[in-house]
């Protein structure tokens, strides 16, 4: 793989980690109204996996 | 300058890394005579020795030691099964010895300890470099407390460190020459399934190795994870079906336990401290490979180890949970300096860069022997190192109570950077004499010990009953029914009990405090033991 097709993977999983997130709240699984302590948790640790990808995506086409 | 000159500037890296060596060696020796000790004392020194040793007699007896809980003895274990096979030879030859157990143990760490010597010779092609990374490991705080205890911690990390190097070697061969080694491959999944099945932690060394070949090989990577996934999950559910269902609920249900967040944040602050150097050397190379170059396994496996070190904030977690990223963290150091070495060495640098890294390698090893200093000062000779190195001689500590009253604070000969430590200080004659003065109290009555340590039992060849901290984390998950072991406390059936830390589930202490009495403390290893009969 490339540097930048791994940094897309991370862009991907923390988006994905987000959408996931507010899409338990949608079908009610969460414990709280708004968002909860453990979703601010896991917003800060996708947000930091989208800000790692992006920094990878124009290192471009070298070997990961 | 002059050749002499030159010569004699020379000489200064030379006495430096020499004295690196010795710092190293030195505690490597300090490793040596602490488990030593501990190979010739008979009973727990930490708390939880004697039940690996009761699995390890389990399996030696043709036995799975995940059980009822519910029923007498109430004894299970919670570990996978690997380091107590591998020590059931010695069980079968020598029979129920605590030193068996920490031996394999302590030659596991000196293994692991040799990996990471090799994989950085073999890259840097420095013998002095090399054994200072390897040694490096030995010198941890952590790895000198738990490394020679009847502990499988260290043991997975035995096969976690052998299995990435492997792995390193694979891929690089594999890459140099373009043929397929599978042979290897199917070597390095063995190793890690030896690794999860020694310790369910290796899962983050397993998510390492995946990560790194999926980075290189994506599709190889992914046919070579359904077999492993499917062989590890077939060995799980024949375990759990073999054991009734007690695999499952004793390994994976009972370990189900609270997080405390300023547990994990205290020992990730505390490995910091003491291996800066380490720890520092390692994230600039990671990053360095990452921005600048292709990324080795051993930074993947150090970034997943660490993050995954968060886990010691787990209840009944620890410091040992460091030791995974403790041993990548060697490996890469001894990396970057050769890179760096290499990177003086170069003739266009000349003699003034070539020097000045040749000097700061060898004092980064001074810096980081100091900040884990460690050292038992129990002997005149030891007392006086310390004293000629600036350092305290002893410390004072207060033995831990938790069924009598508090006591002083005591001498102790024993001196740690990681602060107050009840770990690694060797045992001496009076813990020993302690530890049978109890065993000769529960000897007198006609019934196995309802005891907190295993080890009073098994002196007198008694059966062991319970494993206390087993019993609480299914208590607190609601996976115990404490009625038949309540029952038999409140007739009185057992004639001794020994507490050493009240872990037990509340209502057992509750049923203890109404139906024993103490009669006799007795203090062994920093711990104060209350040892109880019934009450008339």
């Amino acid at each position: 793989m490339s540097k930048r097709q791994v940094g897309f993977l991370f862009i991907g999983v923390g988006v994905l980690a987000i959408v996931g997130m507010f899409g338990m709240d949608m079908v009610g699984a969460g414990q709280y109204n708004g968002i909860g302590p453990a979703q601010k948790k896991g917003m800060i640790v996708s947000a930091g996996a989208i800000l790692f990808g992006l920094t990878l995506v124009p290192l471009g086409d070298r070997a990961a | 300058m002059s050749a002499t000159m030159q010569k004699r500037i020379r000489l200064i890296p030379r006495l430096l890394i020499i004295l690196a060596l010795i710092a190293f060696v030195g505690y490597f020796i300090i490793y040596a005579i602490y488990a030593f000790e501990l190979f010739k004392f008979p009973f727990d020194y930490d708390q939880g020795e004697g039940f690996e040793l009761m699995d390890t007699v389990l399996f030696s007896q043709g036995e799975w030691p995940y059980r009822n809980n519910d029923i007498y003895p109430f004894y299970s274990s919670n570990y996978p099964p690997v380091f107590h096979l591998a020590i059931m030879p010695l069980v079968w030859l020598f029979g129920a010895h605590y030193w068996t157990g920490r031996l394999v143990s302590y030659v596991g760490t000196l293994i692991t300890a040799a990996a990471i010597g090799y994989a950085v010779q073999r890259e840097g092609k420095r013998y002095w470099l090399s054994a200072l990374a390897g040694l490096a490991f030995l010198a941890s705080n952590y790895v000198y407390h738990v490394g020679a205890l009847f502990r499988q911690h260290l043991f997975m990390v035995m096969f976690e460190t052998v299995a990435v190097v492997f792995m390193t070697v694979l891929i690089e061969r594999e890459e140099a020459d373009g043929k397929k080694r599978n042979g290897l491959l199917a070597g390095v999944m063995a190793l890690l399934l030896l690794a999860g099945y020694t310790k369910q932690l290796a899962y983050a060394t397993v998510a390492a190795i995946f990560s790194f070949f999926f980075i290189r090989q994506p599709k190889r990577a992914v046919l070579w994870a359904i077999p492993f996934a499917l062989v590890t999950g077939l060995l799980f559910l024949w375990m759990d079906w073999a054991t009734d269902g007690y695999w499952m609920l004793n390994t994976v249900i009972a370990n189900i336990n609270p997080f405390v967040p300023g547990q994990a944040e205290g020992l990730y602050k505390q490995w910091f401290m003491l291996h800066t150097v380490l720890a520092v050397t390692a994230v600039l190379y990671a990053i360095y490979q990452l921005y600048f170059e292709r990324l080795s396994l051993y930074s993947v496996w150090f970034v997943i180890a660490l993050v995954n070190s968060a886990t010691a904030g787990k209840w009944g977690a620890g410091e040992s949970y460091f030791a995974t990223a403790i041993a990548a963290s060697c490996i890469l150091t001894g990396l970057a300096f050769s890179r760096l070495l290499n990177w003086a060495k170069d003739e266009r640098r000349g003699f003034w860069w070539e020097t000045a890294v040749l000097i700061l390698i060898p004092l980064l090893f001074l810096v980081q022997a100091n900040k884990m200093f460690h050292m038992p000062t129990h002997t005149p000779a030891l007392a006086a190192i310390a004293r000629a190195l600036g350092k305290p001689t002893e410390v004072y500590i207060a033995p831990q109570t938790s069924c009598s009253a508090p006591r002083d604070p005591e001498r102790i000969p024993y001196v740690d950077s990681a602060g107050v430590s009840l770990l690694g200080r060797p045992p001496n004659a009076a813990d020993a004499a302690a530890g049978k003065k109890i065993a000769a109290f529960v000897a007198e009555g006609d019934t196995p010990a309802f005891a907190e340590d295993a080890g009073f039992n098994f002196y007198i060849g008694r059966e062991i009953v319970t494993n206390p901290t087993q019993l609480l984390n299914l208590y607190n998950n609601g996976e115990v029914d404490l009625t038949e072991m309540l029952a038999m406390l409140d007739n009185q059936e057992f004639d001794t009990v020994v507490l050493r830390a009240q872990f037990y589930p509340p209502e057992t202490l509750n049923s203890i405090g109404q139906q024993y009495e103490t009669q006799e403390l007795v203090q062994m290893n920093g711990f104060v033991y209350c040892v109880m009969r019934p009450r008339e």
